[in-house]
């Protein structure tokens, strides 16, 4: 049926064939800082040797200060201590399936895009799973120096001194080196520092630690050795937040209130464990079915980790203020 | 619906308490029957067949005899019957009121509350501004996730399941919250072993000391934990960072080490809330070197898995006696 205008023509008379352009270039995809897999050290489990892995460690010997004269018997033998560690490999998996229409009336690469999100998926599901292990037996400190009468309080200076201090006098080594000073205005050496890994939500409480002494990474004497998800730095540690932080709710004990944890942590304190022969893959798989209609992507991959040495690291637990 | 979507079947034998099934896979839909009650003339008001599916929210069906002649009556099960779980995605209950809690002696206080939903023998709670006193002294278990007794089949009451030292607070109670963490033990946080808050060390034999936790442990004979007790209102300061090796795990809420206490001050369990901190914990480090056998300690491990958490009762699909058959699915559109 046609229509006929008169008159001045508008788009009342005269409306589009088509009122919506859909722009192929898709709004971005929220993807949190995967910060829980930075300091963790990793192992590969071999294929053919079953399903757990033991780790040993020694504890060191003790000094043998006493002097031996020419007249004395060797001394006795040491004693050595070891311990085991084990950690058990499992599997995880994810995929998407798309009928053949999909792809062929939707005006976005459907397959591309969803390949794209299995590959934050996989990504994000290991950070996940690393932030649990490290919750689950890293050594707890509630912060107790906050201006709040509750347990924890909130994030103080004295609280995170007292955890670096804690993990140095554990032996615990720094994950960063010195950023040595330079000439530029307004930047500041930074110290060798264990690395703290928080929520993002901690980042207004972070910048006001210790009175303003808290150094954001911009004024890091070089400012490319501050990472993006990177806050800054106080004392000998360095924080980084995600929105994937690990957060108890209601956990508080007399505000009930939400507590906020930040894994504070030394070298080869965590490790995780990947498996030979399943390396963590991203695959399409054909179309399928009487009709070859249903086309697979999906991720794979094997995992284990662990706390390894609890003297490496700590959780820090504290409220918002 | 066609056999082909089926995915799993299986039975449990309900008590009326709330029954977890784990699931090797998304399920779509669930249908239980207790067979007994289906063929009994006599079980009126007794549900046999129960039936959910995706959509129906937590609310199913339930099919019933209503006379001795077998007459057939179908209901709404009322919300809360049927709840998914998937621990990927599980975020704890809702808070939930808690009215009055009464401490009976034997350090187990129990704790009157609007509603028990979902909670089950072995689940796991946080009490939120709980006030356990004459006065306004809080709870000195606010903010800790304890197990739990379901000591009336899922009645109003739930009790703390592993005794403490000494006992919390005292009968008075106003306000307050509670929120289920966990269903089980097997849902609890994805990974074990797990550090755990003490609330007792019972010294009857110093030499092989009987350590309960707050949560069931989960530890097994083998495992190397360490303690960390700092707070001396918690007594036993010379526990603190030293490691034993657990040689019974045979009870969930207790475990004992080989750590001499000879001479050690007592343990004690605040009674009032007075801002202790920190609480003293427990914290598996790996199997203990040594050990003989080398399948002894706890290796690490992701226990979550997708199941469903069914709610116990004669009219309710967890059931509240015999054998429960079940078979669940998947639908076509989501295979």
């Amino acid at each position: 049926m046609s229509t006929t205008t008169t008159g001045t023509i508008t788009t009342a008379e005269m409306t589009p064939a088509v009122k919506r352009y859909f722009s192929k270039g898709l709004l971005p995809t929220a993807i949190p800082n995967l910060i829980h897999t930075y300091g963790v050290s990793q192992r590969n489990m071999p294929s053919n040797a079953g399903n757990t892995m033991r780790l040993k460690g020694y504890d060191v010997l003790a000094d043998a200060t006493t002097p031996v004269a020419s007249a004395d018997a060797d001394p006795g033998p040491a004693s050595v201590s070891y311990r085991f560690v084990d950690a058990q490999i499992q599997f995880y998996m994810q995929h998407v399936r798309i009928e053949e229409q999909v792809e062929l009336t939707v005006e976005d690469s459907v397959l591309n895009e969803t390949g794209s999100l299995l590959g934050v998926s996989v990504r994000t599901t290991e950070d996940t799973l690393t932030r649990n292990v490290m919750a689950a037996t890293a050594s707890l400190s509630n912060a107790s120096n906050g201006p709040t009468s509750d347990i924890p309080t909130e994030i103080s200076a004295t609280d995170v001194n007292n955890v670096s201090r804690a993990l140095r006098n554990n032996n615990a080594r720094f994950m960063s080196p010195q950023i040595m000073g330079t000439t530029a205005v307004g930047t500041q050496p930074v110290r060798d520092a264990f690395l703290a890994l928080t929520h993002t939500m901690a980042i207004n409480d972070l910048n006001v630690l210790g009175d303003g002494t808290f150094k954001n990474k911009n004024n890091y004497a070089n400012a490319n050795m501050g990472l993006p998800s990177e806050e800054g730095s106080f004392g000998n540690v360095r924080f980084f937040v995600s929105s994937n932080g690990y957060v108890e709710s209601d956990a508080s004990a007399v505000g009930g209130v939400d507590v906020y944890n930040a894994f504070i942590m030394g070298r080869d304190s965590t490790t995780i464990i990947k498996q030979d022969g399943f390396s963590t893959r991203l695959m399409y798989g054909k179309p399928q079915g009487p009709f070859f209609r249903y086309a697979t992507m999906g991720w794979k991959m094997a995992y284990a980790g662990r706390v390894t040495n609890d003297n490496f690291i700590t959780r820090l637990r504290f409220i918002l203020a | 619906m066609e056999n082909t979507s089926i995915l799993q079947t299986g039975s449990f034998t309900a008590d009326g308490t709330t029954q977890i099934i784990n699931f090797r896979g998304k399920i779509d839909w669930i249908e239980l029957w207790n067979h007994t009650y289906a063929d009994s003339a006599s079980a009126q008001d007794k549900g046999y067949r129960f039936y959910w599916q995706t959509g129906m929210g937590t609310d199913g069906l339930v099919e019933y005899h209503t006379g001795s002649n077998q007459e057939q009556s179908i209901n709404g099960t009322g919300t809360g019957a049927f709840t998914v779980f998937d621990a990927s995605t599980y975020a704890g209950g809702s808070l939930v009121s808690v009215t009055t809690a009464t401490n009976p002696g034997g350090g187990q206080p129990v704790y009157t509350v609007s509603a028990t939903t979902g909670i089950n023998a072995n689940s796991i709670v946080r009490l939120k501004n709980v006030v356990e006193d004459t006065g306004s002294l809080k709870s000195p278990l606010n903010g800790l996730d304890f197990s739990v007794d379901d000591i009336d089949n899922g009645g109003t009451n739930f009790r703390l399941k592993n005794a403490l030292m000494g006992a919390p607070g005292g009968d008075a109670t106003t306000g307050g919250q509670y929120k289920l963490v966990a269903p089980s033990l097997a849902t609890y946080k994805l990974f074990k072993p797990r550090t755990r808050v003490i609330g007792k060390i019972d010294v009857s034999a110093p030499t092989a000391p009987v350590v309960s936790t707050l949560v069931d442990h989960g530890f097994a004979v083998g495992d190397a934990v360490k303690f960390s007790i700092t707070n001396s209102n918690y007594g036993m300061t010379q526990i603190n960072g030293l490691t034993g090796t657990v040689t019974n795990a045979d009870n969930a809420g207790y475990f004992t080490c080989d750590i001499d206490t000879t001479g050690f001050t007592a343990f004690a369990w605040e009674t009032v809330f007075t801002l202790s901190n920190p609480y003293p914990t427990v914290t598996p480090v790996g199997a203990a070197g040594g050990t003989a056998y080398e399948e002894l300690g706890t290796p690490s491990f992701n226990q979550g898995y997708t199941g469903m958490v069914l709610a116990g009762g004669a009219l309710l699909p967890g059931g509240d006696a015999n054998t429960m058959y079940w078979k669940a699915g998947t639908s076509w559109s989501s295979m």
